[in-house]
């Protein structure tokens, strides 16, 4: 009775059929990481030119609250009139406005 | 059959199976090394991280310099074709409006890589970067942003073309505002785009620290915007200020004046460039008599009330003779300050040991660095007792015969009305790291004491005077009590004292009783006014009054604060005016008139200073040329003066051995 070599074929097939799929998906992985290694370096260096931006906006920033550049729009293009007087202080008992308050929680709870 | 078919099947499977492996063995074991080698020479190479520079603040965490990442274009001759080079100009030409002629001149060379835009920003070199020709690439070239332009030029320095800190506090803090670089390994295709990044070869970068400077803004820019205008009326060659806090050496602010851009550095001169506020010295002149009389009092050899006799204003001293500007048969110490009298201290300094008196300069930092975080810095010329010519202590006494820079002379005014002390200028307060953590904090330096607490408070209320009653009268401030010292001093010019060119100098402090600002004002070679009192202490006075209205509620209890008000609503009344009345042409009319209808008055044999007074009382523009005495002047006596023309005043030099004193 002899032996038939299929099984023997198929077996050696299967397991190259095998690793050559784990091959290819070891390449196919490699391939990958690679292009997210390529794709991290491009978002830190987006992220370096936000982080750029952010700071020059800072600055700029720092240029529109300057008082005086407010000062001088509010006088030359909306022509208001800056009060000579000393701002008016109002003082108000802090007892007072929490009486006031529980009067009004009274009232309307 | 069917096996032997099989088994020859298995058998050339396994010979080409072991022709592979023999090959495998040969190029992974046998020739591992050698192929590795070349593998990695053409596929990998190891690129440089940048790390990104520490930024710049002031004292109140406001941003003076950052960085911005250029994309600088370049075009390789060798690679591309003329239809390329063709259309990289079309595309250059449309987005920075220059004509494509332009861009094909750059190219025509097709040996070479050029580069036809450089520092192109990011956001205009976005849509650039996109294309892809053969032969252009681009490359990051990182950029400092100085964003104030000028302002602070000379404390923060800049970075030259290689990206190398030049001077300022970038070049002493090079080290920590650099950060350290660092490197990866990237693998390349054969045509030399990157692949991937071998992560394990990574080494970040660490930025660099972020600095905090004393320095306040706002004081800078009024201190820089104040000498610009002082150099501009005066007609000076340069001017220089520095601002201290007395009370812990902290510097608020240092300006020279002409300065320069740094984001533009290659556009000025090294003159432009120097921070002459550390490297220049100069002979202080009157302004030094306050150390004199500091070392006397401190030494109990002289009281206050104590009556010196003047001499009349000329007085010889071994071979040197000795002027007043203005003549006195006596004072009393304090007037001597008060009116700068040369024959005063010079008589007075006689009474101290030359080597105490040496002491007491060396104290006070004269002849030594103050040791300021800045690059550059000069000692300035002290003589020992030794090396003294037999007038040398009479020179030294108002200021010549030493070489100081302005940092000196500041530092030296701090100590004299803080109670004493000397501190170290300080120039940077805090050092913070990239992640926010402060690495380090300076604080104050104190380095000596060098005159007692109650001499210190005598000299403090001696320069009030000054401004109050003496020389400084010009800085005198209804707003804020100020004290200091003037000073003129003849230029050396190839070593000779200079007939018309001075060093006029003021050096003051405000609020005087409790004194939180030092300032000197220095102008250089100023064409018009000359002396210290005339030219530098109204620049103090304005200096110091615009920082008072900058800072109410710092000065509130020194200030006068109705004044403030005053000013304040003063300020607000005539901006209104301006807007609503066109009629404010008439005043300058007026002006004007009465100014041709001035009558020149007869200058001659006046000295200059009254000369000066006089002309300036009548707004008549003047031009001295030499020094001393008015011998001539171009507009005649009782003649109707016009105001466009200028009165040149001709001087003659009153004899006297060695530097003409004033």
């Amino acid at each position: 009775m002899k032996k038939s070599a299929k099984p023997t074929i198929f077996l050696l097939l299967s397991v190259l059929t095998i690793i050559t799929f784990f091959v290819l998906a070891s390449v196919g992985l490699k391939l990958k990481y690679e292009q997210m290694l390529l794709q991290k370096d491009n978002y830190l260096k987006a992220l370096k030119t936000e982080e750029e931006r952010n700071t020059k906006l800072i600055a700029e920033y720092q240029n529109q609250t300057d008082e005086e550049r407010i000062v001088s729009i509010a006088e030359t293009e909306l022509k208001l009139i800056r009060n000579s007087e000393p701002a008016a202080i109002l003082r108000i008992d802090k007892i007072k406005i929490e009486k006031i308050n529980g009067v009004l929680k009274e009232k309307y709870e | 059959m069917n096996n032997k078919r099989a088994l020859l099947i298995i058998f050339f499977v396994l010979l080409v199976f072991i022709a592979l492996v023999v090959k495998l063995v040969n190029i992974q074991i046998i020739h591992n090394e050698e192929y590795s080698y070349y593998a990695q020479k053409q596929q990998t190479s190891t690129e440089k991280i940048k790390a990104n520079h520490g930024l710049i603040y002031d004292r109140n965490s406001d941003l003076l310099v950052y960085n911005r990442s250029d994309i600088s274009f370049y075009a390789d001759g060798r690679m591309m074709t003329d239809a390329a080079r063709n259309e990289i100009a079309e595309l250059f030409s449309k987005k920075f409006k220059k004509t494509k002629k332009h861009y094909l001149n750059l190219m025509k060379d097709s040996k070479k890589t050029v580069c036809i835009e450089k520092k192109v920003s990011a956001e205009i070199a976005s849509s650039l970067q996109n294309i892809k020709v053969k032969g252009l690439f681009f490359r990051e070239e990182p950029t400092r942003v100085y964003h104030y332009g000028n302002l602070a030029s000379h404390v923060l320095g800049f970075l030259n073309t290689d990206n190398e800190a030049v001077m300022g506090i970038s070049k002493y803090y090079e080290d920590a505002i650099n950060g350290e670089d660092g490197s990866r390994l990237i693998f390349k295709n054969a045509v030399g785009d990157v692949v991937t990044i071998d992560e394990k070869e990574v080494n970040p970068a660490v930025a660099g620290d972020n600095i905090y400077l004393t320095i306040n803004k706002s004081y800078q820019l009024i201190l820089e915007d104040e000498l610009r205008k002082g150099v501009k009326d005066y007609g000076a060659a340069s001017a220089t200020g520095i601002m201290m806090n007395p009370n812990t050496g902290e510097v608020l602010a240092l300006a020279n004046i002409d300065d320069f851009n740094p984001n533009k550095f290659w556009e000025y001169d090294d003159y432009q460039r120097r921070n002459r506020a550390i490297t220049d010295t100069y002979e202080p002149g009157s302004t030094f008599k306050s150390f004199t009389i500091a070392s006397l009092l401190d030494q109990k050899l002289c009281s206050l009330n104590e009556k010196i006799n003047l001499e009349n204003g000329s007085y010889k001293y071994q071979d040197v003779n000795i002027k007043d500007t203005h003549p006195f048969s006596s004072l009393s110490v304090r007037e001597i300050i008060e009116q700068s009298s040369n024959i005063g201290v010079s008589k007075l300094v006689q009474r101290i040991d030359a080597e105490k008196y040496f002491k007491y300069l060396r104290g006070f930092g004269f002849g030594n660095t103050t040791s300021i975080t800045l690059p550059g810095e000069t000692p300035g010329k002290l003589r020992k007792p030794t090396e003294w010519s037999k007038v040398s202590k009479v020179y030294l006494s108002f200021g010549y015969e030493i070489s100081v820079t302005p940092i000196q002379m500041t530092a030296a005014y701090c100590a004299l009305i803080n109670g004493g002390v000397l501190f170290e200028p300080q120039l940077v307060y805090k050092q913070v790291n990239s992640k926010g953590v402060a690495v380090n904090e300076f604080s104050p330096k104190e380095i000596r004491r060098v005159i007692a607490p109650e001499t210190s408070i005598t000299i403090r209320n001696i320069l009030k005077g000054v401004v109050k009653n003496g020389t400084g009268q010009k800085a005198f401030s209804e707003l804020i009590s100020i004290g200091g010292k003037t000073g003129t001093s003849q230029k050396l010019v190839d070593g000779k004292y200079s007939k018309n060119k001075y060093n006029s100098s003021f050096v003051g402090f405000f609020p005087a009783e409790n004194p939180q600002v030092v300032c000197l004002i220095l102008i250089n070679s100023p064409e018009q006014g000359l002396y210290g009192g005339l030219v530098a202490a109204p620049v103090f006075k304005n200096v110091a009054e615009r920082i008072v209205l900058n800072d109410v509620d710092k000065y509130k209890d020194d200030a006068n604060t109705g004044l403030v008000k005053d000013i304040k609503s003063a300020e607000v009344n005539d901006k209104n005016k301006k807007r609503s009345d066109a009629g404010n042409k008439v005043e300058e009319i007026k002006k004007t008139k009465s100014i041709s209808n001035s009558i020149m008055p007869n200058v001659i044999n006046m000295n200059i200073k009254d000369a000066i007074y006089a002309l300036t009382k009548l707004g008549v523009k003047y031009k001295v040329k030499g020094s001393g005495i008015i011998k001539s002047q171009s507009i005649a006596a009782g003649k109707q003066i016009e105001s466009y023309e200028t009165c040149v005043l001709e001087c003659s030099e009153v004899s006297i051995k060695g530097a003409s004193l004033y």
